[in-house]
Formats: structure tokens, sequence, C-alpha cells
């Protein structure tokens, strides 16, 4: 399915179970995308870790919601808990089959996206493991002179932007060399295909879904 | 009308990812204070008591690059680096970083744009405060809660963004200022 | 067709409110192959960067004279190999600066295929730049000019992070791309390999430029003694071998780095160097046995064993953690533990290096030689037990280079504290260094 199509109908299904509270239609959304992911190959570590990941956040919002809410409602505290359950696998059956990549390209070409906007970040997403290194570093130096650098020490958040300043600026100079003007058209090398099927598939999950949630008990 | 270039784009994308590690960083403090708290009910007050960490990249890039949308772009692209790490809860995150977005935002629409000091800092945080909260008040069931606790956990999330997007992010501009990273009279 | 003509005329340049040319005057003709040499921080990059139009930006300005640049179809090569690529790896940066270019989809593939083959990166393609070396990087750079059909290649110091492979596989590309009719511009501070291209040279200093014969490359003679190995060691490796993804920097090396010396450490760019000074900080993990005081680095909790090795930095602005220089001094003053740098005695270091009443200063507004003297005498104060320099004197004139080093050994040697540096400028080298580690073919040993 087209990326950029696939990411607004993740969006949209996560949208609609924040503002309606229905444990069949969580369990469906659960189940559906299951099966989506099992039919894509996921590999079953990552599924296993599906299943592990959300039980600590799903679980204190339980605890929280069945024993120390005036109401005590056993299926609140369960629409809540798949809710969460939901929320993973709707963004694992997004993430685990589309490259950010061709989500920025869908962007680009089929929903008009400024260039702009893809691509600067883009440029910034890939140099993560760099900036990483660079906050590191910043913490390395704090060491090194007997002062410890935490998440609440100003300077360390000064350091930090004084080099995304200077990282922005090369990169955004990289790619002006490499031809990039923000203004300009560009062509086409690798199509992002958005077919008549991609909307299709799109419409009949966004009809299908709305009685489950509104009518399903 | 003055726009966002590809040049900013990049360094608000970059603080955000930065202000991610940062936050990364706290995740310990986050899961012990949940642990802690969840015997005696406050398991999910973890949350907000850490919300101010998580929404520091929206004002600040609204402070550095002083163009409409910064400050949302700031959260928001908060969010993407998520989904372009390939986290699960990637895709989903990209709703709460635009709510995060639109709340810092709306403080910077307030004061069209044209003051930048305390006083936008505050008014930011109060309605990142506001908004982010009546997004959790359907998303987490804030509404089971009882009154008291309706209010306690609103209070508790107001300091919070008082301490780190308001106090924290005004000292590091204070820094940023002194060594004329921002100019003040940026064109 | 006329050919085209890069002209700058009475060109005064300045960045915020320092100057950094005055009345540049040259021209560069359309076929030149040109290179640009001079110290460290004399401008070079703002030159190419004036050339190529990415300067001025909003905090610099030409005050006067003119410059004339009628390629539109210019490209650079940047000195930092990491920061210039937009996207994940060579083939999608390809694709990026083809569409840039307009160019569609067969005609890019029939590209991309001729370039990768011309700069030897068809292996290279998809593979992430986060796995390419320095030099590997530097050769898709190249080839994504190429691909772009640039008439004007800009190359800002694009060896630094290149081996001597590299290197000359990239002078030769260079070479025939100039004998195409490409106009190139070029800043390097080595020298070797460039008789047979006959560049025409500009040299720049103190704000001006002129042109100038190819330098000749000098050679230093270097003259260590070899240690005996019955002193105290600091460090000792056993076994231990360092690799990048990949590749093999360092194979199994056993020696010792000796207590109260200080320690040369040369090797070609691209060799190991930094990534060795990444291990003995920490920073990457290493094979096999590396101790500190007899302790393996990796049992080291790192808070107390980075209080005691510290590092200088290639880059002065990542030393500092502060804004002004008082402040910088007056943390360092605080966190203090060097007993024989009071605060008074500061002030008569600071006042013999020239670096007195700046307290209100924003030390990154400071000259390169003036950031570089303040980190190291904030390096000096945090007082670490081995100390690891990091090119301590590029950008320093030889003036400052001896002010330094009396520092270094003033300040700092004695029994329990040893340096180990990292230099390629060798001429003072030997009034500082007790000793000479050479790192070459992946092997570490000691030399005279």
């Amino acid at each position: 399915m087209n990326p950029g199509l696939k990411l607004f109908l993740i969006l949209i299904i996560s949208l609609e179970i924040s503002l309606v509270p229905n444990l069949g239609a969580n369990l469906i959304i659960i189940g559906a995308c299951l099966i989506y992911l099992l039919f894509k190959h996921i590999n079953l570590k990552k599924l296993f870790l599906l299943f592990i990941i959300p039980l600590f956040a799903a679980s204190v919002v339980f605890i929280t919601i069945y024993y120390f809410t005036p109401s005590r409602s056993l299926y609140q505290a369960c629409v809540l808990f798949t809710r969460i359950y939901a929320y993973v696998f709707l963004g694992a059956a997004f993430t685990e089959t589309t490259s950010f990549l061709a989500l920025a390209r869908s962007l680009e070409q089929n929903f008009k996206l400024p260039s702009k906007f893809a691509y600067g970040t883009l440029a910034a997403f890939n140099v993560i493991p760099k900036i990483h290194a660079e906050v590191n570093r910043i913490r390395l130096v704090g060491d090194m002179r007997h002062y410890h650098l935490s998440f609440y020490s100003p300077a360390l958040y000064f350091k930090a932007i004084l080099s995304a300043v200077s990282w922005s600026n090369s990169l955004a100079d990289g790619m002006i060399s490499h031809g990039y003007r923000e203004d300009k058209e560009r062509s086409v090398i690798v199509p992002i295909a958005l077919t008549k099927k991609d909307w299709l598939i799109f419409s009949s999950i966004i009809v299908l879904l709305q009685p489950i949630l509104f009518l399903l008990k | 009308m003055k726009k966002l270039h590809v040049r900013d784009i990049i360094l608000i994308a970059l603080i955000a990812i930065i202000f991610g590690f940062i936050y990364l960083a706290s995740d310990g403090l986050y899961n012990a204070l949940t642990a802690l708290l969840t015997p005696i009910g406050y398991g999910m007050l973890a949350n907000d008591i850490m919300m101010g960490i998580w929404c520091m990249a929206g004002p600040l890039a609204g402070f550095l690059v002083r163009i409409p949308g910064s400050a949302f772009l700031g959260e928001f692209l908060g969010s993407c680096v998520e989904l372009i790490a390939g986290e699960q809860w990637g895709a989903v995150n990209l709703i709460s970083g635009a709510v995060q977005g639109l709340g810092s935002e709306l403080g910077f629409t307030f004061t069209s744009y044209r003051r930048y000091d305390w006083f936008t800092l505050f008014l930011s945080a109060t309605t990142t405060t506001i908004v982010t909260y009546l997004y959790d008040f359907i998303k987490n069931g804030y509404s089971y809660f009882s009154t008291f606790n309706m209010i306690l956990y609103f209070v508790v999330r107001w300091i919070s963004m008082l301490l780190f997007t308001c106090v924290l992010v005004k000292l590091i501009v204070n820094l940023l200022e002194k060594a004329h990273v921002i100019q003040t009279n940026q064109n | 067709m006329s050919s085209k003509q890069i002209k700058i005329n009475q060109l005064s340049f300045q960045y915020q409110d320092k100057l950094i040319f005055k009345n540049l005057d040259f021209t560069i003709n359309q076929g030149d192959f040109a290179l640009l040499t001079g110290p460290s921080g004399c401008g070079k990059s703002t030159l190419l960067k004036l050339i190529a139009g990415l300067e001025p930006t909003s905090t610099s300005k030409i005050t006067t004279g003119s410059l004339t640049q009628p390629f539109t179809n210019w490209g650079m090569v940047f000195q930092d190999p990491n920061r210039q690529f937009t996207m994940a790896t060579p083939r999608e940066e390809l694709i990026f600066a083809l569409e840039n270019k307009l160019i569609d989809r067969v005609t890019a593939q029939k590209i991309i295929d001729e370039v990768s083959h011309k700069t030897n990166i068809s292996l290279l393609l998809d593979r992430p730049f986060l796995h390419l070396s320095g030099g590997e990087k530097q050769r898709v750079a190249l080839a994504v000019l190429i691909a772009m059909q640039s008439d004007l290649f800009l190359l800002d110091e694009p060896f630094a992070n290149c081996d001597s492979h590299n290197r000359n596989f990239l002078l030769n590309c260079l070479d025939s791309l100039h004998q195409d009719g490409k106009t190139i511009l070029i800043s390097d501070h080595n020298f070797a390999n460039y008789e047979k291209i006959d560049p025409k040279v500009f040299a720049i200093k103190n704000q001006r430029i002129k042109t100038s014969p190819l330098p000749s490359q000098e050679v230093v003679v270097t003259n260590f003694s070899l240690p005996h190995t019955n002193q105290e060691s600091v460090y000792s490796f056993n076994s231990f071998s360092l690799s990048f993804p990949e590749k093999e920097l360092l194979s199994s090396t056993n020696l010792k780095i000796y207590s109260g010396k200080a320690t040369l450490l040369t090797g070609e760019n691209g060799s190991g160097k930094t990534s060795l000074f990444k291990a003995l900080s920490k920073v990457i993990t290493y094979q096999g046995e590396l101790l500190f005081k007899d302790k393996e680095v990796k049992n080291w909790r790192r808070r107390p064993y980075l209080s005691k090795v510290g590092q200088i930095f290639q880059n002065p602005d990542d030393q500092f953690l502060n804004v002004t220089v008082k402040e910088e001094l007056d943390f360092s003053l605080k966190y203090n533990q060097n007993p024989s740098l009071n605060e008074s005695k500061l002030q008569s270091i600071l006042t013999k290096l020239n670096l007195e009443n700046m307290d209100e200063q924003v030390i990154y507004s400071l000259s390169g030689g003036q950031k570089k003297k303040l980190q190291i005498l904030v390096m000096l104060m945090a007082y670490p037990d081995v100390l690891l320099l990091d090119e301590p004197f590029s950008g320093l004139d030889q003036k400052s280079v001896s002010e330094v080093i009396f520092l270094l050994k003033n300040y700092f040697l004695d029994a329990n504290h040893s340096l180990i540096v990292i230099s390629h400028q060798l001429d003072q080298i030997q009034n500082l260094c007790d000793y000479h580690l050479v790192l070459k073919g992946q092997q570490l040993f000691y030399a005279k």
C-alpha cells in the first residue's frame, strides 16, 4: 500500500479509538494488525517484543483505573489496557512494513509536501548516530572537567544546541552543493505509486471501522 | 511573511533529536517513579511529572527560529524521530507530537510572534498544559478520575511544564543569547 | 564558447566583527587547477564558500570590492566527510542530486553506473554512510559532483580524513577531470603528489592572498630514544585490537605507555589515531586487554575514570561549557585540581599568553589560537593523570607553540602525569615529547 496513505489510515484509526472507548473494536484492531504483520512475515522475536514492550505502561494504566478511580470499572480499565496495545500494533503495522525514505518520497510526490520538509528532516535524521555521539561527547567533556552534566543542566542543552546550529549549517550547505534549491522543481527517479486500489483499500477499511466502533457492544 | 527555510527545518529537527536523546537519558527516572507510585494509585502521575521534559523542544525551537510554525515543528519532529527510529509507538506518537506542538505553538501565537520573553514562555507552558491535558483526558482515561485527582494531575503537569519548558528553557535561551546564537534582531 | 572567469576584485570580508580578508585580488580562469594554501584558520574554507555563494550569511558580510562567479553548475566537497550528505547511502545521495538536476530515470541509472565505476564506489553504493571510512565518503562526494556534471569543483581540505591510498586515488580523479577541461579549486596543507598536476598555487596569509610556487613538502626528521621497558607504565596493551565496522584498525598489540612521560603518536590520516584516543577515553570498545593503572579499562567506572583521563579535543569549541572567558575560568578554578595553578598564578599565565582582560568576551568569538591556549589551560586545571592531546598545535604560530609546550612542561608533566600527543606538526615536538609511537599498517610500535 502507498506509504503516505497507509500512515493517514493508521493515524485516523488511532485518533478514532482515542475518542471512542470500545473494547471489542480495540481487540478487532489488534487482531487485524496481528494478521497483517504475520502476513508480512514479521520475525517472531519482534512479535514477542510487541507483546512485552507495552505491558508496563498498559498495566500501570489498568491498575490505576481499576483500583484507584471512583467507578472502579473493569470494562474501562480493559478498554484503556487494550487501547495501548492497539496503538503499538497499529504503529508496528506501519513501521515494520514501510521505510521512512519511502514515506518521505510518497509525501513529496503524492501529497505535495514541500521538498524542504521531506529532505530537511531526512538530512537531520540520517545523522542521528553522529548527533548522539556529539551529545555523549559533551557529557564526556563535563566528566573530564569534574562536572557531571545531567538532563536538567542548561549547559548540556546549550552546548548541544551550538552543535546543532553548526551541523544544520553544514548539512544545508551540503544540500545546496549537491544541487538542491528549495523552490526549484525536482525530477522523480524513484516513483512511488498511488493507485486506485490503494484508495479502495483505504476507504473500505475506514467505512468498515465505523460500525465496529459505534455499533459493536 | 517570513517562512521556514531548509536550514531552519534541519536545525529544528536536530534540536528535536537532541532533546529526544537527553529525554531518553532520564528514562530510568521515569520508570522508577512509575514503579514507586503505582502501588499508591498514582503510577500514571509519573507521566505528568515528566511531561515538561518531553515538551522542551517546542518552545526552544520557537525561540531559536522566530517564525510561525517552528514551535509546532520542534515538537512534531520529535515524534517523527521515533517513527524513523522504527519504534513501534512511532506512527501513533505523531498524534501526541502534533497535540504537544499545537500547545507550544499557541503560546507564541497569542503573543503574535512579537514578544520573546518570560511571558511568552509562561503562556506557552500553560497552553501546552491545557491542550495536552485535554487530549489525555480523553485518551488516557483521566476522565474516570475523582475530581480531586483530575485537578491534582493538572496542577502537577502544569508545575512540570513551568519548571522545564519555562524556567529551564529560559536558562538555556539566556546562554544562547549571551553567546549571540540567538540574534535578537533576526531577519 | 567564451571562457568563464572567477574574478575577485579588492574584496574585503568580515565575519561578525572580525576582518577575514582585506582587499583580496585574484582571478581563476576556466580550466585552471588552483591550490589554496595557508595555516589553519586563515580563511581557506571561507574563500571557497564565498566562491560557492554559501557566504556571506546573516552573520558575515562583504564590506568592499566585488566577486564575479559565472559558474552556475558548481559543486563542493567539504572537509568533514560526515556533514555533507542528505541521504543514508551513496546510491540514495546520487539519486537525490540527480533529481535536483532534473535528470530522468533512465539517464540517471546510466550516470550512476558510470560515475561509480570512475570513482570506484560500485561496491559501496548500498552501504550506509555510517559504515564508510572518511576516504570512501570523500570518493562518494566527488562521485556526486561528477554525476551532476559540475564544471567548477570546489574542494575544502578534502583529504583531512583520507588515508594515502584514497588521497592518491582522488588526486588522480581530479587530474583527469582537469584534463577534461573542468575548473578545480582545492585547499590542502599537504603538497605531496601535486607536482605532475602543476597547479596554480595561491597562499593566504594575514588576510591577503598571493601566488606562490608549489611549496616543497617539508620533512622533519625526528630522533627519539626507545623506551626502557622496566619503567612504570600507565597503560598496558595486551593482545589489544581495535576495529571499525568491517575494517581492522589495529591488530593485536602488546606494549606499554609510560608514566610521567610525553609520548608522541603519529600515523597518516585515517590510520586510526583518533579511534585509539576514543578507546582510551572509553567512548568505543576494544578487543583484548587494556590496563590503566593495572586495572582493565572496561572495569573502570566511567566517571572516576574520566576524572583521571582527560582529552584536549582538536576543535577547541568542544572543550568549553560556558559562554564567556571569565565564566570558563571561574568554572575551572572552582573545580581546580592542579596545586601549581592557583588564582594569582593563573593571572600571570594569562598575561603571558596575551589572554588578560578578556573577561566578558564570548569564547566562541576568540581567534583559533586564543581558544587553543585557553582550552589547554582549562584542562591543566582539571589535572587528569593522563592527558590526551589531539593536534594541539594546529592553527598556532611558532611562538604560541612554544608557549603551549612551556605550559605543559611546567604545570603538568611530572612523575605521575603523562601526555599522549597526536600531532603532525613536528617542528618543536622534541622539546615536549620523550617517546614516539607510530601507527602504521594496523601496527602500533615505538620508533625513533
